[in-house]
């Protein structure tokens, strides 16, 4: 199957796109490459090693933005992946609000299937590392869909942490089913090149009484754009989203949308983003939750914190609520945007420690709450390490 | 150890209406004196402890402090710190997700890197920790949790307390540390206070009450209101001042400057 070449033109969504108002395209005019670039994948065995887990567990490795079979292993972990030449099929995503999205579904000619089966308890993480080595721009698709087993378990590391200058695209979606009691602990770094651009889609189903937790660390790309998209189909199914993102140069623009639907008794669903901007860096934070008319004894939580380092950066929040059921349990959201508390700078310089230290304390420890919810360590520490 | 000549200081409030604290502040301490600022709500007394620590939401509008030769004001918190000033706080800021071992390690490891002496490492820092965590009465859970966050009343003045401990300041400032104590704890802080007693060392207790110079027995005490030190005398200023009550005192400074 070739895909159609299109043009920036024809992709990025219009000025008056309700779904993307915040988001600014001038820049991306600029991006040469819309191709994907050469791997050349001899040199990167030892890269990969360095780069693993020590709690070695599967490891499956993109190399500018392509799946590379050869330096994945799955380390005898019960999980199982096929790779599925993709045939024309009836694209799930709305082109309006899901450009890119679509635009993956369009253009990816392979998908990765992984699966986990029933009943499996996979202990060590499951490692989804994406290597640039590019020095040219290029687009990539990766599409990867998940299939998790009634009751499995499991937790997921994708890191995407780079740093080249190229100006390139990851445009990537991700499709997980989430089956009966399964558990999947999901936890996403981003630190792209300073000049990326970076679209992620996760689309999540779940059945009755699985629960999904996820973290998304964003601090890198000049542009990174988060899309989670999750039904809690079924009785019992809770969702937990929390974020934290540091804008740290000029001009970065770090987007982060979240659409729940509840569409059963008994759902659960908790949003909780915290962010620090600093310069002209703008965040969006859109998040929805929408309780159907049949979710009954629904809980919903919604909250996005700010801290501004300066007044030029700026911040778009939008927490949005929608209640068709009548009897639910509870919903709740709040947004603050604020600066780092005087008082403690103050008291902590009164110790003796420097302010720049003091500073840095402060700020990390805001990014706390959400380290709470990485029950492994060793990706605790890899997140830890990125973001200090 | 320390010397303030006339400290004028103003304060903007929510209306940004400039208000007067200090009208004129003199006091010297030195070095091994214990002195007790004594005072009714409002005379400036917490003021002055917080602008010698450094903070930053007054104007000073004249006047000097020198403190161990050196101008005290134009120096930053981390700086006065470093020289050896300590303020134990009144209200003692809550500081989320920040660990407390962790910052009380920096704390006493940036005083010593200020120092020439090399870092303590965490084994070492948690025996000390340990010790005085027990002088103080808090249980070593505390040392896990993040600043003050949650602490009651009770247990951040044990926390400002323990960082005293461990800090070993030439000069430290108590901010009413014994408002809200039960007795077993103003026991503790009398016991803490004296065993840092030292002829090189020099402490500033501000209060309201005379019951903590119970346990920790002045050398000067100096009666402050309206943002003036209106009398200075021995212990048992304080005494009469307990059997009095400010008014009288205030009254009597009335008549000596009209």
């Amino acid at each position: 199957m070739t895909a159609p070449q299109l043009t920036w033109e024809e992709i990025l969504p219009k000025k008056n796109n309700p779904y993307w108002k915040h988001a600014d395209f001038s820049a991306w005019q600029s991006i040469g490459s819309l191709a994907l670039a050469p791997t050349q994948t001899e040199s990167l065995q030892v890269l990969v090693r360095d780069r693993r887990l020590t709690t070695a567990g599967a490891c499956f490795v993109w190399v500018n933005g392509c799946f590379v079979e050869a330096l994945s292993d799955v380390a005898g972990s019960p999980i199982r992946y096929t790779r599925e030449k993709k045939t024309k099929e009836k694209i799930q995503f709305s082109k309006d609000q899901y450009p890119f999205a679509y635009f993956n579904a369009q253009q990816s000619s392979e998908e990765l299937l992984l699966s986990v089966p029933a009943n499996t308890e996979i202990a060590s993480p499951i490692h989804l590392l994406f290597i640039t080595t590019a020095s040219e721009s290029f687009i990539a698709h990766p599409q990867i869909r998940w299939s998790i087993g009634d009751g499995a378990k499991l937790t997921v590391f994708e890191e995407h942490a780079n740093a080249e200058e190229a100006s390139y695209v990851i445009n990537q979606v991700s499709t997980i089913s989430l089956g009966k009691g399964a558990v999947c602990h999901y936890h996403k770094l981003q630190k792209e090149g300073n000049a990326a651009m970076q679209l992620a889609t996760i689309s999540l189903n779940q059945q009755q009484d699985s629960q999904a937790l996820f973290t998304f660390t964003s601090c890198g790309a000049a542009f990174a754009r988060d899309d989670l998209v999750v039904k809690l189909a079924e009785s019992g199914a809770s969702c937990a989203t929390y974020g934290f993102y540091h804008l740290q140069q000029a001009d970065q623009y770090i987007d982060h949308h979240i659409d729940i639907v509840h569409d059963a008794a008994y759902t659960q669903s908790d949003m909780l983003y915290k962010g620090i901007l600093k310069d002209q860096s703008r965040a969006v934070f859109n998040g929805r939750v929408t309780i159907q008319k049949d979710a009954k004894k629904a809980v919903a939580r919604q909250a996005n914190h700010n801290l501004l380092l300066a007044n030029t950066a700026e911040v778009f929040s939008q927490p949005d609520l929608a209640v068709h059921a009548e009897d639910v349990r509870s919903c709740k959201h709040g947004v603050t945007v604020g600066q780092v508390d005087q008082d403690a700078l103050f008291y902590l310089t009164t110790r003796g420690i420097p302010r720049s230290e003091a500073m840095a304390m402060l700020l990390a420890g805001f990014a706390e709450e959400m380290m709470h919810f990485i029950s492994n360590n060793d990706v605790k520490k890899r997140i830890q390490q990125v973001i200090a | 150890m320390i010397t303030i000549q006339n400290l004028q200081a103003t304060i903007n409030d929510e209306k940004q209406q400039t208000k007067t604290i200090l009208r004129g502040v003199d006091l010297q301490i030195k070095p091994g004196e214990v002195h007790a600022i004594m005072g009714p709500n409002g005379s400036g007394k917490s003021t002055l402890a917080n602008i010698l620590a450094g903070r930053e939401d007054y104007t000073i509008t004249a006047g000097s402090v020198d403190f161990l030769g050196e101008d005290l004001l134009s120096l930053t918190p981390e700086e006065r710190a470093v020289k050896g000033l300590f303020l134990a706080f009144q209200y003692p800021t809550e500081i989320p997700g920040v660990n407390n071992m962790y910052f009380l390690r920096s704390a006493l490891n940036s005083l010593r890197k200020a120092r020439d002496l090399p870092p303590l490492d965490a084994a070492d820092f948690l025996l000390l920790a340990k010790a005085k965590m027990k002088e103080v009465g808090l249980p070593e859970t505390f040392l896990h949790r993040a600043v003050n966050e949650g602490f009651s009343g009770g247990e951040k003045k044990r926390n400002e307390v323990l960082q005293m401990m461990i800090l070993e300041p030439r000069f430290l400032i108590l901010d009413e540390t014994d408002s809200g104590l039960d007795i077993d704890a103003l026991q503790m802080v009398g016991r803490c206070v004296n065993s840092l007693r030292h002829a090189e060392r020099s402490i500033l207790l501000v209060t309201h009450y005379q019951r903590l110079l119970d346990y920790i027995k002045p050398d000067v005490v100096h009666v402050m209101a309206n943002g003036k030190v209106l009398t200075s005398g021995d212990a048992s200023l304080a005494l009469r001042l307990e059997e009095k009550g400010y008014r009288d005192f205030e009254r009597d400074a009335d008549e000596v400057t009209t």
